[in-house]
């Protein structure tokens, strides 16, 4: 029985299909025929009631929009550590209503002189135009993550299974004049194989072209809670901004 | 035999989303006396309810061991007083069955340590019935309890409730068992919102920079559990932090709960994390065996 309800709950799981904004990558073009290559630099504070309070980050990207395949990738210098991701998307499917398709997502993270951290996901992604202005999109991932302790001897690296997912309904209401797009959703880093757990980021993105090659995003992130709501793990509150070159 | 035809009506997948659904339902409804007006905001946030350690040396508060280097200590977790199958009297009276088998052990019992969710949903009359449980242990076995801060003892703002009637009424605390040069510093931690937050954790590098006993530490949330990662500290960085700074501090043992299964975590050389089943239901409570001079810590778990 218990498995079946594990099954349910990642088969939900799927169903939040993918937000790039979970990895600071939201919308990055490609959709309604923007270019093929987008170079981005975005600036990123967290004010939360844990570790990463009043953290500063930069992340640089690249992302390249090909006609099966989408890939990201990306290296963030934040105030306590340091990263490489990598993400892609392959489309199986992609018709005029939004594409669907196997995605994977990478990461490699230095945290300070105590660990190394590794993340290994794959999943499904996908998007669906229901009309010019309005969207949905999501995805959702299943893998390992692990630290490795570098100051401590002798002690094994921990690994544990992990979800991760989101979705977002995204509205372009001027698309036809300066591209601007508004979405908003739920993503989540951690929900693990517990079907009344997770850990969401309730967010609010915006971009907007500001000529035919740059376009200016903004994103505001709030982390709420756990546990169903009854307790509040790393409540606060995330900012990014940042811009993007298309070529 | 009504699962099996509901199932073959359905179909399996069918089948497992509803009871998907049920449970779902079923943990909406049954956390309603958690308080869900707190849903998206609580008071008393982590870093207001422990901003500063409450030092107890020196105030009355820590207990008196004598300068023994062999003692004992009762541990238990989860007794959530306000649920079902929990009655603590069948603790005290099994403690005071103990305490003179320990003294010839040569292990005097000298107090007892309870890991969290010391209340079910931390409403003022569990907290009152906890309270009255701790004096009744401390006059009838002869023994004072120290308690840390579980996440149901935060439901419907229960924090105001342990300040006000729960020994020694902070969430963040600290004494020392001094024993020659020996001694071991005890540090209780506010881990009931699943993080320490930034004020406490800074204090508490702070503190552990400039005490170089060796340390116990309780909290309510595991660091690290072999069967689940679930019931355990979720932020990884944090997480992370404190395994290194245990490991660099001369933290011994780690006592914890929330899981409410035996389990635990060895940490190299270094220190052991033990995590005792809850007493509701289970009815599970542990002798921790305290040798402060050779520095060995073994706990022997009962279920009364």
């Amino acid at each position: 029985m218990m498995s079946k309800v594990r099954f349910s709950a990642v088969l939900l799981a799927a169903l939040f299909v993918f937000s790039p904004a979970l990895f600071g990558q939201e919308s990055s073009g490609g959709f309604f025929g923007a270019r093929e290559n987008v170079l981005g630099i975005q600036f990123e504070h967290n004010w939360t009631n844990s570790v990463n309070s009043d953290e500063n980050a930069v992340d640089l990207t690249y992302s390249n929009h090909g006609q099966n395949m989408d890939f990201d990738f990306g290296i963030q210098f934040a105030s306590k550590r340091q990263s490489f991701f990598s993400y892609a998307r392959y489309k199986i499917f992609d018709g005029y209503r939004g594409w669907f398709g196997p995605c994977n997502f990478t990461e490699l993270e230095n945290f300070s002189d105590i660990s190394f951290r590794q993340h290994w996901f794959a999943g499904l992604a996908g998007r669906v135009h229901f009309n010019d202005v309005f969207s949905f999109q999501g995805s959702s991932l299943i893998g390992v993550r692990g630290s490795t302790f570098k100051r401590i001897r002798g002690l094994d690296p921990v690994f544990r299974k992990d979800v991760a997912g989101d979705f977002s309904f995204s509205a372009r209401p001027w698309h036809y004049k300066n591209d601007v797009e508004i979405s908003a959703g739920i993503s989540s880093w951690e929900m693990f194989w517990h079907p009344l757990f997770f850990a969401p980021i309730f967010f609010v993105s915006a971009s907007g072209s500001v000529s035919d090659s740059v376009r200016i995003k903004s994103f505001v992130g709030m982390r709420t809670f756990d546990y169903f709501g009854i307790s509040a793990m790393n409540e606060g509150v995330t900012l990014k901004i940042g811009a993007e070159v298309l070529f | 035999m009504k699962k099996a035809l509901l199932k073959r009506i359905l179909g399996k997948t069918s089948f497992s989303i509803l009871t998907l659904a049920t449970v779902l339902m079923v943990g909406f409804l049954s956390g309603c006396s958690f308080g869900w007006d707190e849903f998206f905001y609580r008071k008393n946030s982590v870093n207001s309810r422990s901003d500063r350690i409450l030092d107890l040396d020196g105030t009355g508060g820590a207990p008196q061991t004598g300068g023994r280097s062999c003692y004992s200590v009762v541990f238990f977790s989860d007794i959530h007083i306000g649920g079902k199958e929990n009655d603590p009297d069948v603790l005290i009276d099994w403690m005071r069955v103990q305490k003179p088998l320990l003294e010839e052990e040569g292990f005097p019992l000298e107090f007892a340590v309870c890991a969290g969710d010391l209340t079910y949903s931390g409403i003022r009359s569990e907290y009152k019935d906890y309270a009255a449980m701790g004096e009744r242990m401390e006059r009838l076995a002869g023994v004072r309890l120290y308690s840390v801060l579980g996440n149901h003892d935060v439901y419907n703002s229960g924090w105001d409730e342990y300040r006000d009637l729960v020994f020694p009424y902070s969430s963040y605390y600290r004494f020392t068992t001094p024993s020659g040069e020996s001694s071991l510093s005890w540090y209780f931690l506010d881990t009931a919102s699943a993080t320490l937050g930034t004020e406490q954790l800074e204090d508490l590098f702070f503190r552990f920079k400039h005490d170089s006993n060796r340390k116990v530490v309780v909290t309510h949330f595991p660091l690290l559990l072999k069967s689940s990662m679930y019931y355990c500290l979720q932020n990884i960085d944090e997480r992370d932090m404190l395994i290194d700074e245990f490991c660099r501090n001369d933290v011994k043992i780690i006592l914890t709960g929330h899981a409410h299964i035996e389990d635990g975590y060895t940490y190299g050389d270094y220190f052991k994390e033990v995590n005792l089943e809850s007493y509701i239901k289970n009815y599970a409570a542990a002798v921790l065996y305290v040798d402060v001079k050779n520095g060995t810590f073994r706990v022997r778990t009962f279920h009364l």
